[in-house]
C-alpha cells in the first residue's frame, strides 16, 4: 500500500492507484478503504491530487516538442522541480525500508506537505503556458504568476523560472544588438524578418520588461550593426562598448540600450554621410522623383513624347523600356550636375503587368548607395516616391503639350482659347500647390529637423514624416481625387490631340463637349475638396484650404459653378 | 535641347539696354568681360546655354545680334572691356552710318535694303542652335532704327520663323518731358501695330515710369541713361532667371509666356521689381520677406509702366507671375497669397480663372546683394491699354494737323498714301477696345460676331 502510494506520488500509476482519462489519480474501486483509518481516508484525497500534478508536470517536462527556446527552459525548470520532489520520495522510501522512521500515510503526507503548494502552482502555470504559443511572451505569463502569489517560497520558484526565460531573451538581445543576428530558430523574438526581407518589430511580441520605444531602439542597434559590419566599419571601441551587453545582467542591459542606440546612431550617421552620400541621394531624389530640376524632364518629355504612341503591347515592352532608359540617361547627363556613376544608379522601367496606358506604368528605380537602400530608401518608400513621380510627370507632360499649342492657338476661336486657359490654370496651380505648398514646405521642415543632427535615427524619422505628409497632401490615398486628376489629365490630352493632325470636321462641337466635361470635372473636384474640408480639422484642413485658394484665387470657378447650379435650378 | 533664345539688339536704345543685359548676365554666371569662366565660378547649378554658346576655345559667346544704322553706341561697346565678348560677325553697322534720322519710315526702308545682310547673320545664328525657341528683340518704339527697322524685322521674322516665339523688350518714350523727336507719336504707333500683330509677347518698359521710379524710389534727381538702363537690365535678367536657374517650372520661354497670355492680342506685359537699390544707397533696404516682396510688387508705384489712374476701378489683372529670388521660406508663399486675397490687393478678370503664379528661383552665387529676397512681377493688366490710348491721342493731335508728315512721304511706303498710318491707328484702337472688353465678364464673346476679328492679320474696326 505505502509502496503503491509512493509510486503514485511520483506520478506513476499502479495496481491500486490508476490514472483516469482526465489525468486524475483515483483508487481502484473494490480495494478501497482497505485498512485505512478515518484520518488517513481524509489525507488520501490531497495525495491523489499531488500525484496527479506530478504526473501532469513530468508529462509536460518530458514532452519532446521543442519548437520553442522559451518552452525548453520552462520544461527544464519544471523537470528540475519534479525531480527534486521525486528525490524526496526516494528518501522517504529509503527511510521506510531502513525502518528508521515509522511512516504511515500521515507521515508521508507531512513530509511532502512543503511541496504540495509548489506543485499546485506549477501546474496552474503550465496550464496557462500550454494555452499560448511558445515565445518571449512566456516571460510575461511567468511574471504574472509571480506577482500574484503571496507565498514567498513559491515566489522564489517563479522567479527562478522567470530568470531562466529572461536569460533566453538576454541571449537573443545580445545576439541581435551585438552581431546583428537573430538567434531565433522558432520565431519567438519581437524582431522578425518580413516578406521583403526587412527587420520589423511585431508589436504584440514585446515583453513587458521592455517598452515599445526600447524595442525600437533595439531594432535600430541591430540594423546599424548589420550595416556597419558590412561596411567593416565597427571599431574596437564599438566592440568594447557593446561587448558589455554580454557580461552584464539583464536589468543593466535595459539601462544601456539607449546608450547603444546613441552610439550606433552616431556611427551610422557618419557612415551614411560619408562622402556626402546621404545629401547626394536626397538631392537626387528631389531632383528626379519630385522633379525639382524641371529642365531635365522638359527635355526628357520632348524626347519621349512618341514612345507610347499607338497600342501599348507587351512585345514592345523591352524596346520601349530601352528607349526610355536611354533618353533618361541623356537628359540626366545633360542637365544634372552629377557624376556619371551617380546618374547611372537611376533607371526607368515599365511594369509589365499592370493595366493603364504607358505613362501610368513607368517607374524609376534608384539603386542608392549601400546601406541607404536598406535603412531609408526602402522598396516601400521608393514606391511612394514613384506614385508622386507619376503624377508630377503626367502634369508636366500635359503642360508642355499645352504650351506647344500656344502658337497655334493664336489663330483659333474663343471657345478653344477659353478651354486652353482653364486647363492651363488648373494644371499650373495644382502643380504649384504640390511643388511649393507641399514639397518645398515639407522639405524646409525636414531640413530644419535634420539641421545640426548627427543622429541617423532622427534623420530617418524626419524623412519618413516628410514623405508621409507629401503623400497625404497630394491625396495619394484618396482614390476619388486620384481619379479626378487622371480624368483631368486625360481631358487635357484629348484636347491637345485635336491639334495633332488636320482639324477634324466637328472640331468646334468636340471642343464644346470637352468644355462641358471640364465643367463637370471642376464641379467634382470642388465638391470633393469641399467635402474633405468639412470633414477635416486642424492640420488636415490646411492643405485643402491651400489648394482651394490656389485654384480659385479670383473665385471664378466656385462662382461659375454656383451660377451653373442656379441656372439648372431655374430650369 | 536647351531652348535657346537669340537676342536682337536694335538701334541706340536697344544696344544700350542689350549691353547692360549681357553685363549683368556675365556677372551672374561668373563669366568675365572677355567671355572666360572665372575661377570662382564652380557651382554648376546654372544654365548658360540658353543665352550663351561656347566657342571652340571655351569662350562663352552671347547669342546676340547687334544692329544699328549709326555707329555711336556700337562703337562705345567695342571700346569697352566687353568688346571681345561678342561674336564680331554678329555686329552689323550700316555702312552709310547716317542712321534713320528718328524716322520710322527710314528705319523700315533701311530694313528692306539690308534684308540679305541682316538675315545672313540671323539665319547663321539660328542654325547654330540646337533647338532655337525664341527671338528676343530689344529696341525703343519712338526713334527711327529700333522702331522702323525693328518693325520690319518683326514682320520678316514672324514669316521666316513662324514656329519660333518672338518676344520683345520695348522701351516706350518718356512722356513727362518734351522730346526732341517730334514725330515720336507716328513712330510709336507704327511700331505698336507690329508689336500687336507680329510679336507673341511684349514686355513694356516705359521710360516715363522708369524715370519716375529713379527719382521717387532711388532718389536720383536727374537719372542718367546708364542708371535707367541698369534698371532695365535688372528686369531683363530677373525675368529670365527661371530659364537660367531651372527649378520645377517655367524652364523655357513659352512656359513663362503661355500662362500669362490668354488670347493672342492681350500680350503686352508690365513688370515690377523690388527691392530697388542703387549703388549709392545699398543700405536703404529694410528687411525683405516674401510677403513684403509680393505686396510691394502689387503697389502701382513699383510698376515700370505709367498707366493713367483708373477712375472707374474696372481695370484688372489677367495674370501674374512673380519670380522670387533668394532665400525664401516656402511657408510664406501661401501666407502671402492668403493675405493678398483677403485684403483684395489685386483685382482679377471676371471672365475666367486667374491667380498669382509664383516661381522660386536661385540667386546668382557670384553677385552679392544687400537683400535676402527680391522679386520680379510679370503681369498682364488691362490698364496697359491707357498707355496705348495716350499714344493714340498724341498721334491724333499731329495727324489732324498733318504735322511733320513730309519726311514720311519721302519713304516708299508713304509715297502714295498715308493709309499705313490710319491702318495702324485702327489696329491700336482695336487693341485698346479689346483690353477694355477684357475687364468685363462677357469678354469671351467679345468680337465674336465680327468676321475675321479673331484671325491673324490686320484688323479693321467695326
Amino acid at each position: 500500500m505505502i509502496r503503491e502510494m509512493l509510486f503514485m506520488l511520483s506520478g506513476q500509476p499502479g495496481a491500486l492507484f490508476v490514472l483516469t482519462d482526465n489525468g486524475q489519480f483515483e483508487m481502484c474501486s473494490g480495494i478501497a478503504d482497505v485498512g485505512l483509518c478515518q484520518s488517513e481516508k481524509e489525507i488520501i484525497k490531497p495525495l491523489l491530487k499531488i500525484g496527479s500534478n506530478v504526473a501532469f508536470l513530468s508529462n509536460f517536462a518530458e514532452e519532446i516538442k521543442s519548437d520553442s527556446l522559451y518552452l525548453d527552459v520552462v520544461q527544464q525548470s519544471i523537470s528540475k522541480y519534479v525531480t527534486e520532489f521525486q528525490e524526496e520520495l526516494v528518501e522517504i522510501e529509503i527511510a521506510i525500508l531502513e525502518g528508521s522512521e515509522i511512516l504511515g500515510i500521515t507521515g508521508i503526507h507531512s513530509r511532502i506537505m512543503p511541496f504540495t503548494l509548489q506543485l499546485e502552482y506549477l501546474k496552474e502555470l503550465v496550464d496557462a503556458i500550454k494555452l499560448q504559443k511558445g515565445n518571449c511572451l512566456l516571460i510575461d505569463t511567468i511574471q504574472h504568476y509571480r506577482d500574484h502569489c503571496g507565498v514567498s517560497r513559491i515566489i522564489a520558484t517563479f522567479q527562478e523560472i522567470y530568470n531562466t526565460c529572461l536569460k533566453v531573451l538576454h541571449k537573443q538581445l545580445v545576439s541581435w544588438m551585438l552581431f546583428g543576428k537573430l538567434l531565433d530558430p522558432y520565431n519567438e523574438f519581437f524582431i522578425q524578418v518580413d516578406d521583403s526581407k526587412r527587420f520589423v518589430i511585431t508589436g504584440e511580441m514585446i515583453p513587458s520588461c521592455l517598452t515599445v520605444s526600447l524595442a525600437q531602439q533595439v531594432l535600430f542597434v541591430g540594423e546599424s550593426v548589420v550595416a556597419l559590419t558590412e561596411a567593416q566599419d565597427l571599431s574596437e571601441e564599438d566592440w568594447e562598448f557593446m561587448g558589455k551587453l554580454q557580461k552584464i545582467p539583464f536589468e543593466n542591459v535595459v539601462e544601456i540600450i539607449q546608450q547603444c542606440r546613441d552610439q550606433m546612431a552616431k556611427r551610422l550617421w557618419n557612415l551614411v554621410t560619408e562622402k556626402d552620400r546621404l545629401n547626394r541621394s536626397l538631392n537626387m531624389i528631389l531632383n528626379t522623383f519630385l522633379m525639382k530640376k524641371g529642365d531635365i524632364f522638359a527635355y526628357f518629355i520632348r524626347q519621349t513624347e512618341n514612345i507610347f504612341d499607338g497600342q501599348f503591347s507587351s512585345s514592345q515592352l523591352a524596346s520601349n523600356q530601352f528607349a526610355l532608359q536611354q533618353r533618361l540617361m541623356n537628359s540626366l547627363k545633360k542637365y544634372l550636375d552629377e557624376d556619371e556613376t551617380e546618374i547611372e544608379r537611376l533607371s526607368m522601367n515599365i511594369t509589365p503587368d499592370t493595366p493603364g496606358q504607358g505613362w501610368d506604368r513607368v517607374f524609376l528605380d534608384y539603386k542608392t548607395e549601400w546601406p541607404l537602400g536598406v535603412l531609408i530608401f526602402t522598396p516601400e518608400t521608393m514606391e511612394t516616391y514613384n506614385r508622386i513621380f507619376r503624377l508630377l510627370l503626367n502634369l508636366r507632360r500635359i503642360q508642355l503639350n499645352l504650351n506647344g499649342l500656344w502658337k497655334n492657338l493664336a489663330l483659333l476661336d474663343k471657345p478653344v482659347l477659353e478651354l486652353r486657359w482653364n486647363l492651363q490654370h488648373i494644371l499650373i496651380h495644382l502643380s504649384q500647390y504640390i511643388q511649393i505648398d507641399v514639397i518645398e514646405v515639407q522639405k524646409s521642415i525636414m531640413d530644419r529637423q535634420i539641421d545640426q543632427c548627427h543622429d541617423f535615427d532622427k534623420f530617418r524619422a524626419a524623412h519618413a514624416n516628410f514623405l508621409v505628409v507629401i503623400a497625404a497632401q497630394t491625396f495619394l490615398h484618396v482614390p476619388a481625387m486620384q481619379a479626378c486628376f487622371k480624368d483631368l489629365i486625360h481631358l487635357a490630352l484629348k484636347f491637345c490631340g485635336l491639334f495633332k493632325n488636320d482639324r477634324p470636321k466637328a472640331f468646334l462641337s468636340v471642343v464644346a463637349e470637352l468644355n462641358l466635361e471640364f465643367e463637370r470635372l471642376m464641379q467634382l473636384l470642388f465638391s470633393l475638396l469641399n467635402g474633405m474640408y468639412q470633414q477635416s480639422s486642424g492640420t488636415t484642413m490646411e492643405p485643402i484650404a491651400q489648394l482651394l485658394l490656389r485654384l480659385d484665387f479670383n473665385y471664378y470657378l466656385t462662382e461659375g459653378l454656383q451660377r451653373k447650379t442656379n441656372q439648372l435650378l431655374e430650369i | 535641347m536647351p531652348s535657346e533664345v537669340i537676342t536682337l539688339q536694335l538701334g541706340q536704345c536697344g544696344n544700350q539696354i542689350g549691353f547692360e543685359f549681357w553685363k549683368k548676365l556675365c556677372a551672374e554666371h561668373g563669366i568675365s568681360s572677355e567671355g572666360v569662366l572665372e575661377d570662382f565660378a564652380t557651382e554648376g547649378v546654372d544654365r548658360k546655354d540658353v543665352f550663351f554658346y561656347q566657342a571652340d576655345d571655351e569662350h562663352y559667346i552671347p547669342r546676340a545680334v547687334l544692329l544699328d544704322l549709326e555707329p555711336r553706341v556700337i562703337n562705345t561697346i567695342m571700346n569697352s572691356p566687353y568688346a571681345k565678348l561678342y561674336n564680331p560677325e554678329n555686329i552689323y553697322l550700316s555702312k552709310h552710318g547716317g542712321g534713320a534720322g528718328n524716322n520710322w519710315g527710314s528705319g523700315y526702308s533701311h530694313g528692306e535694303r539690308l534684308f540679305d545682310e541682316i538675315f545672313d547673320i540671323i539665319d547663321r545664328e539660328a542654325e547654330g542652335s540646337e533647338n532655337l525657341e525664341a527671338f528676343t528683340l530689344c529696341h525703343s518704339i519712338a526713334g527711327g532704327t529700333g522702331s522702323g527697322l525693328g518693325s520690319y524685322m518683326l514682320e520678316r521674322i514672324s514669316e521666316r520663323y513662324p514656329k519660333k516665339l518672338v518676344q520683345t523688350y520695348s522701351v516706350f518714350p518718356n512722356l513727362a518731358e518734351s522730346s526732341d523727336v517730334v514725330v515720336q507719336p507716328y513712330n510709336s504707333l507704327l511700331t505698336l501695330k507690329r508689336l500687336t500683330l507680329n510679336a507673341d509677347c511684349v514686355v513694356v518698359l516705359d521710360n516715363t515710369a522708369l524715370n519716375r521710379i529713379a527719382t521717387d524710389r532711388l532718389h536720383i534727381e536727374t537719372p542718367s541713361f546708364t542708371q535707367i538702363n541698369s534698371l532695365v537690365s535688372t528686369i531683363m535678367s530677373a525675368s529670365t532667371a527661371t530659364l537660367r536657374y531651372p527649378s520645377y517650372m517655367n524652364n523655357d520661354l513659352i512656359g513663362l509666356v503661355a500662362p500669362l497670355i490668354p488670347t493672342p492680342r492681350l500680350h503686352f506685359l508690365m513688370t515690377g521689381y523690388t527691392p530697388l537699390t542703387n549703388d549709392h544707397e545699398e543700405t536703404s533696404v529694410r528687411k525683405t520677406t516674401v510677403l513684403d516682396v509680393m505686396r510691394r510688387l502689387l503697389q502701382p508705384q513699383n510698376m515700370m509702366v505709367s498707366t493713367t489712374p483708373d477712375r472707374n476701378g474696372s481695370h484688372c489683372y489677367t495674370s501674374i507671375l512673380n519670380i522670387i529670388q533668394g532665400e525664401v521660406d516656402p511657408t510664406q508663399i501661401h501666407k502671402s497669397l492668403q493675405r493678398i486675397r483677403e485684403r483684395k490687393l489685386a483685382q482679377f478678370i471676371p471672365w475666367g480663372p486667374a491667380s498669382i503664379q509664383v516661381a522660386l528661383s536661385r540667386k546668382s552665387p557670384y553677385v552679392t546683394t544687400s537683400h535676402r529676397v527680391s522679386g520680379l512681377m510679370l503681369a498682364n493688366h488691362t490698364s496697359i491699354s491707357t498707355l496705348f490710348a495716350r499714344t493714340l491721342q498724341q498721334f491724333d493731335k499731329l495727324r489732324k494737323r498733318e504735322a511733320f508728315l513730309d519726311q514720311f512721304r519721302k519713304e516708299a511706303m508713304f509715297q502714295d498714301s498715308l493709309d499705313e498710318m490710319d491702318d495702324s491707328r485702327d489696329v491700336i484702337q482695336n487693341l485698346v477696345d479689346e483690353y477694355t472688353a477684357a475687364t468685363k465678364s462677357d469678354y469671351l464673346s467679345w468680337g465674336m460676331n465680327r468676321p475675321g476679328s479673331s484671325a491673324a492679320g490686320a484688323q479693321t474696326s467695326a
